[in-house]
């Protein structure tokens, strides 16, 4: 390489900047990827590094202690001091087992799951909850 | 009704076969064979929307660096909607 092109190199690295994006890491990789494509379509330059977490109310409490710059999570929001922006609406599903004598079906009515057991994750999990 | 703590105890409630739970459709279980995420729907077939998730990308409010500012405002002005 020649002296030129790694002066060039190291002015390019100097002029990058940095954003950290927080993550649920149980959201779709594909949701993560198109948001990366919209922030490298208009900001080519700016290096997005991902923080993969553990639940949306990390995420939150990350972005509100300025550990992320950024955050991706879900409504509600349980930080003060946050500005959100809403980029999807996504539906709820049914997390079921394989096995499930109703698993073979493509989409299920809830009148089908009156008879089940249900199972509900505490507010602690950072989830969502539906009551 | 059984509420666990956390989502990973929740997901292996549910591959025990000790229930079933409502979840974001939008989570990846590609790492859970065992474990499928089934569509609701209305009686007439028609997606169930009574109940939706809102994915939000969050700054801080009195966040100081503009850069971060603008890549939060690409998805006000119709962006958002490549995302969905």
């Amino acid at each position: 390489m020649s002296e030129k092109a790694i002066r060039n190199a190291r002015q390019t690295g100097a002029q990058k900047q940095v954003v950290t994006l927080g993550v649920f890491k149980l959201i779709l990789p594909e949701r993560i990827m198109s948001m990366l494509n919209l922030f490298s379509t208009h900001f080519p330059t700016v290096e997005i590094q991902l923080v993969k977490l553990t639940n949306i109310t990390q995420v939150q409490d990350k972005v509100a202690m300025d550990q992320v710059d950024l955050g991706m999570t879900v409504l509600p929001l349980v930080q003060e001091g946050l500005t959100a922006t809403k980029y999807a609406e996504i539906d709820y599903s049914i997390l079921m087992n394989r096995n499930h004598p109703l698993a073979a079906q493509t989409a299920v009515k809830l009148e089908q799951l009156r008879p089940e057991k249900w199972i509900d994750h505490g507010r602690e999990a950072g989830l969502f909850s539906v009551r | 009704m059984q509420v666990v703590p956390s989502f990973d105890l929740l997901k292996s409630m549910v591959q025990l076969g000790k229930g079933i739970a409502f979840m974001p459709a939008s989570l990846d279980l590609s790492q859970e064979p065992t474990l499928l995420s089934m569509p609701i729907v209305n009686e007439d077939d028609t997606p169930f929307r009574e109940i939706i998730i809102e994915h939000v990308l969050i700054h801080r409010a009195d966040q100081p660096n503009p850069l971060v500012r603008e890549l939060a405002g690409l998805l006000m002005g119709g962006l958002s909607e490549s995302l969905t």
